[in-house]
């Protein structure tokens, strides 16, 4: 591991692979069903055939990139809860880490749309009083982003500093 | 309070018995220039319309009718707004009712006022008056104004209101904290909810004390006139008039806009800067500035987050700064108005001088910084030689840009998080940025493509150093 993106404590805590079905389940609505319509548009009312070739080339192209993206992208999310200060690291190309200090942090948010919640994951975003801080952990299982948050909320009041 | 009272029907709050008060009379004049304004407009329109076949002294007649009904209406509803007006100081807060149909109360508690100011608006200073602003701590509509009162007036009541709002702030502290004040006292940009330390409260003086930093007017012409959000503008303009010589037409397109962005460059940067003094006062320093509107605002020592210096390339002969600060709160359009402003112009000792009134030890030109590698111009192929960035005991400091030179200071106890970032290319060449941010504002600390061991350090320290400096200020 690159020591620029070493985890400050012993590992980094992985986020749910359920993020990857996630990412993959809103990929193939996005993907197939614009394909299959435009396909059978063109198929139907114009019967240009290569355009369809091309056309379902390109989405099978984006699938399957997007496929292996959604695997290293969970990969690439971690958190780690150091005694002061929460860290986030996420990213395959344009890397970052994000260090909070527990006394900064406002409040957490914890969020789940209709498909992360039949997934039964969520987002967990803190908020300091700094809107650069972009410190967001998307796939965190429902229980324990609750825990967490309770857990943030809790050292935010032991550590807590306002402004 | 002052005798007068005229309103002996509500009733009093405390012991002390509430008063209520008008503002000066002539305040019913103040506005009346927004109708005759209005009927001017109404007269040009009226004019522009009429067509050719009218006299002149009957458009005349018209326009002088048109104006001087706008000035009776203008006049009546000032006169009902300023009769339906009155403020009240009791022994708890500052209240003010208003309103000729809906009644409004706008009440500002002792403890919860964070500065007192007296501005002069142009109307204003027309007839001799001012406003006193009351800057209230949390809240979007964080402002009470009393509109508008004579000078000595006015001067009275500030320094009895920031003695009230002093001794509220005091008692609040005696009551909630058992331990004795954990800063000395006069440690600059001491953070949290202490604002006023315990102990005797002084006698809030007005602008009595010497002004640290005055900025003389041509200063001010000359800076604005080299920096780059002047120069801009004007090489556009002057690019597209000798464009107009050749292929007239183009002109009228360009130069309105052009025009525009020049003059509101000049407004925010030479006329509402315009005498800039700083004074220090026992909550913040306090600033006065501005030609047609003269502003007096304060900024809190306690909560300025970061300070920002910057150098256009033609201020290095003339060794002239700008300094901007991050005020936590500070509402969103802070920056056009220029009310971030901390110096509009000064020499580095200058900046330093008021720099150490904010926080009293940071000297951003003693610590010890790491500068970008050599490997990093395919970056920035000339900038990466002014990228640096360091931190010592008390603030982070971060420089870069090579037209503008800009030194972003933030020290410890307001860093807010951290982030260390790396893109392919970066990540190609072994450098990296570290980035400290502060609540929004004017400041943007980042140390860019540093060596990429040199980032994880300085981001590793920098947390180790906020809490120290956090806990040192006895938050914990």
């Amino acid at each position: 591991m690159d020591p620029l993106f070493a985890p400050p404590a012993e590992t980094w805590h992985p986020v749910s692979v359920k993020l990857r079905t996630l990412h993959r389940l809103v990929l193939v609505l996005w993907t197939v069903v614009p394909a299959v319509v435009v396909c059978v548009a063109l198929a139907l009312l114009l019967q240009w055939w290569w355009p369809v070739a091309a056309v379902a080339g390109v989405a099978v192209a984006v699938l399957v990139w997007g496929w292996f993206w959604a695997a290293r992208n969970q990969a690439a999310w971690g958190f780690a809860e150091n005694a002061e200060d929460l860290w986030i690291r996420h990213g395959v190309a344009w890397r970052k880490i994000v260090a909070v200090p527990y006394g900064r942090v406002q409040y957490v948010d914890v969020t789940a749309g209709p498909l992360e919640r039949s997934l039964g994951i969520a987002k967990v975003s803190l908020h300091t009083a700094s809107s650069h801080t972009s410190a967001v952990i998307p796939g965190i299982p429902s229980d324990e982003a609750a825990r967490l948050r309770d857990r943030l909320t809790e050292l935010r009041k032991t550590r807590g500093s306002g402004i | 309070m002052a005798p007068g009272s005229e309103h002996p029907a509500l009733p009093p709050q405390e012991a002390l018995p509430a008063v209520g008060q008008r503002t000066h009379p002539a305040s019913a004049l103040v506005r009346v220039w927004l109708w005759v304004a209005a009927g001017l407009v109404g007269f040009g329109r009226d004019v522009l319309e009429g067509g050719p076949e009218r006299s002149l002294l009957s458009a005349l007649w018209i326009g002088l009718a048109i104006v001087a009904a706008a000035a009776v209406l203008g006049i009546a509803f000032g006169y009902l707004s300023w009769r339906f007006t009155r403020y009240f100081i009791d022994g708890r807060e500052v209240r003010v009712e208003s309103g000729v149909l809906t009644r409004r109360s706008r009440r500002a508690p002792y403890e919860r006022i964070q500065s007192v100011d007296v501005a002069e608006p142009f109307a204003a200073r027309i007839f001799g008056l001012c406003e006193l602003r009351i800057e209230l701590a949390g809240g979007d509509d964080s402002r009470v104004s009393l509109q508008y009162l004579r000078r000595g007036e006015a001067d009275r009541l500030r320094a009895m209101l920031l003695q009230r709002a002093y001794e509220a702030g005091s008692q609040a502290l005696r009551e909630t904290a058992a331990v004795p004040a954990p800063a000395a006292p006069g440690v600059a940009g001491s953070d949290g909810a202490g604002t006023a330390p315990p102990g005797p409260p002084p006698v809030p003086s007005l602008d009595l004390s010497p002004p640290i930093l005055v900025v003389p007017p041509t200063r001010l012409v000359v800076a604005t006139v080299l920096s780059a959000e002047f120069l801009t503008p004007a090489v556009f303009l002057t690019a597209l008039v000798v464009g107009g010589v050749v292929f007239p037409g183009l002109i009228v397109f360009g130069v309105v806009p052009l025009l525009l962005w020049a003059g509101q460059v000049i407004m925010s940067r030479v006329i509402a800067q315009w005498g800039f003094t700083l004074r220090r006062a026992p909550t913040g320093l306090h600033v006065t500035r501005g030609l047609l509107s003269r502003i007096s605002q304060t900024i809190p020592y306690d909560r300025v987050q970061a300070v920002v210096s910057r150098q256009a390339a033609l201020w290095r002969p003339l060794h002239l700064h700008r300094a901007e600060v991050t005020v936590a709160g500070a509402s969103r359009d802070s920056d056009d108005s220029g009310s971030a402003t901390l110096v509009p112009a000064a020499t580095p000792e200058e900046v330093r001088r008021v720099l150490a009134e904010l926080f009293a030890d940071v000297d951003p030109s003693a610590v010890p910084k790491v500068r970008a590698p050599r490997r990093s111009w395919l970056l920035a192929p000339v900038g990466w030689r002014f990228r640096a960035a360091g931190s010592d005991g008390h603030a982070f400091v971060a420089e870069q840009g090579w037209v503008t030179h800009r030194t972003d200071v933030v020290p410890h106890a307001k860093t807010q998080s951290v982030t260390l970032s790396q893109g392919p290319l970066q990540r190609l060449r072994g450098v990296a940025d570290v980035a400290v941010h502060t609540p929004d504002g004017p400041v943007a600390a980042r140390g860019r493509s540093l060596d990429a061991a040199d980032a994880r350090a300085l981001a590793t320290t920098q947390l180790v150093l906020a809490r120290r400096a956090r806990e040192a200020l006895g938050e914990a």
